[in-house]
């Protein structure tokens, strides 16, 4: 059968465009309470490209916050993208500005998407670029589609947000299924749930540190095997 | 805030987006060898991604 990336890319894309578009428009809704165009929502989602930042942008605009504080802010929040990045140099590997826009458009669901699916070499390119721009799209749409709603009919987005937590629960169940190494599985519960103890405000960086570390001990352990 | 520093304020936060993910940061020839994370990776997990050196 012939790999169509594209259409592999929409077909495992489908879960996370279908959690975005609720939680876009969850995003627009809030945005269209700063009071600006409705436009500016999708706007706002061309050029940020960021959940968690995009509703922090709400806060830090709504308080009159300046460009640096904007900057600094959102450097912190997507901090966790370092380690995504880490695992991706390899994996992207076209050159071109079709590099440069899949390392901006990758979030937690695209990284989750394109490390769990085993792709052609010669097609993971073009996979991993679908990928990104489907899910980019189905953000925009949904953010378009919250504020512009919004601006026609106000109406209560109460409980939009638990889309994001279902869709985390649908990739889980899906990365359950086809689990490999079980005790790194474990090892990062345990990491997890540790972090939690030590440090409840600040545990996904700290658990985030310490499951890199469990990984990289572990590929260590595999590759010298 | 007008629609053009409402624009900046996305681009801004968009910018900050794109520097967060340290691929990124690797891709550019030259500025591998800054990458201290990148370095690290490379000397714990042995894997040669072209800052192996550094360290």
């Amino acid at each position: 059968m012939t790999f169509t990336p594209f259409r592999v890319a929409l077909n495992h894309s489908l879960p996370v465009m279908l959690g975005y578009i609720p939680l876009g428009m969850a995003f627009g809704v809030l945005f269209q309470s700063l009071g600006y165009a409705w436009w500016l929502a999708p706007v706002s989602g061309i050029m940020i490209y960021a959940g968690s930042a995009q509703f922090l942008a709400v806060g830090l605009l709504a308080s009159g916050a300046g460009l640096v504080e904007a900057f600094l802010a959102t450097l912190v929040i997507n901090v966790r993208h370092v380690f995504y990045g880490l695992t991706l140099i390899n994996r992207y590997s076209v050159s071109g500005w079709r590099r440069w826009y899949m390392i901006f458009g990758l979030t937690d669901e695209t990284y989750a998407v394109v490390t769990h699916n085993a792709v052609p070499t010669e097609q993971r390119q073009s996979y991993y670029f679908s990928v990104t721009i489907l899910n980019h799209l189905a953000w925009i749409t949904g953010c378009a589609l919250g504020a512009g709603l919004q601006s026609l009919f106000s109406f209560n987005s109460e409980g939009f947000e638990f889309s994001m937590l279902a869709l985390f629960l649908v990739l889980l169940i899906d990365r359950l299924r086809q689990l490999q190494h079980v005790p790194y599985a474990l090892y990062a519960v345990a990491v997890v749930v540790v972090s939690w103890w030590v440090l409840p405000g600040q545990f996904l960086l700290l658990s985030l540190l310490g499951i890199l570390m469990i990984s990289m001990l572990g590929y260590r352990r595999e590759v010298s095997a | 805030m007008t629609t053009g520093e409402l624009v900046l304020f996305f681009a801004v936060m968009g910018v900050a987006t794109f520097f967060d993910t340290s691929s990124a940061i690797c891709s550019l020839k030259g500025a591998q060898r800054f990458s201290i994370v990148t370095a690290l990776w490379a000397r714990i997990a042995g894997d040669d991604i072209g800052c192996a050196g550094w360290l």
